[in-house]
């Protein structure tokens, strides 16, 4: 049973404490070491993400050389009159995707933004992104025997999870079969 | 019915306006997906769970559009446009809106 003057000798031995010092007698890490070893930990898991992400970056941009050669025969173009042909069939074709930065590269650029200037990892995404949105258009032209998308408009779009921020990227035409 | 984003369908003609036509939801997914693309998030790419979500949204809003121009009796919806905005941490509101037209018989 713990008396009443114990717990108020225990409770002013806190008080007469800085905020740093009160789990001194508590534990054998100061509080100082926690941040520390915590940090640690934080910065070893963003680092990794970040190196996983430049690989994964990488892949990606691989697989969409690979996509495009098949696509090629499907011309895309933003004007609004067909010129050469007269189409059989008229569909709207829609290509989207989100994409996000990791935690790390996120971080790095809240402390680059502070000079301004090119945000270089933002511009690559950003166009990673909308080439992957015009592949999936062309892809959904090439399941449905469409060979011409005329009128192509991107659009971008901020999206906010609950914990995550990210974009999208949109690639709409209309597909005409000729 | 035939969507299209330019002012007229190709090889038809258009004999009559009937106006105005749009559809709109807005969408969020359950909070698995929100953890999951949180995971996703260490390193960065494609969400996929939010591809979905915003893909459906757009079917949706599209088909919406669609059903309220079959009121109209119309044959295809032109100059269609489509807007996005975030609502709300997890909802997203998709809108689509174009015009009706009735072709020549």
């Amino acid at each position: 049973m713990i008396s009443k003057e114990e717990i108020s000798a225990e409770i002013d031995k806190v008080i007469h404490k800085m905020p740093w010092e009160w789990l001194n007698d508590y534990s054998a890490m100061s509080i100082w070491d926690m941040v520390v070893a915590n940090g640690l930990q934080v910065l070893t898991v963003g680092v990794l993400g970040w190196l996983l992400a430049t690989w994964l970056e990488r892949r990606h941009l691989r697989s969409m050389d690979e996509r495009e050669i098949p696509l090629q025969k499907i011309t895309v173009n933003t004007s609004k009159r067909i010129t050469s042909c007269e189409p059989e069939g008229t569909t709207l074709l829609i290509g989207s995707v989100v994409v996000a930065h990791d935690y790390f590269r996120t971080l790095i650029i809240v402390f680059r933004n502070i000079v301004g200037g090119n945000i270089q990892p933002y511009e690559r995404l950003v166009q990673r992104g909308r080439r992957e949105a015009l592949i999936r258009l062309k892809e959904e032209a090439g399941l449905r025997g469409i060979d011409k998308v005329i009128n192509v408009r991107f659009t971008t779009n901020s999206v906010s999870g609950r914990f995550l921020h990210a974009v999208e990227m949109v690639a709409y035409g209309t597909g005409v079969k000729t | 019915m035939i969507i299209t984003n330019i002012e007229q369908v190709p090889g038809k003609t258009i004999i009559q306006e009937l106006g105005l036509v749009q559809g709109s939801t807005v969408r969020g997914k359950h909070i698995g997906k929100d953890i999951g693309a949180f995971f996703k998030g260490l390193v960065g790419g494609e969400i996929k769970g939010y591809s979905e979500l915003l893909i459906e949204g757009r079917e949706e809003a599209i088909e919406r559009m669609t059903k309220e121009a079959e009121v109209l009796g119309a044959d295809a919806v032109v100059n269609v446009r489509m807007a996005t905005s975030s609502i709300t941490g997890g909802a997203a509101e998709m809108m689509a809106y174009g015009t009706a037209v009735k072709f020549e018989p």
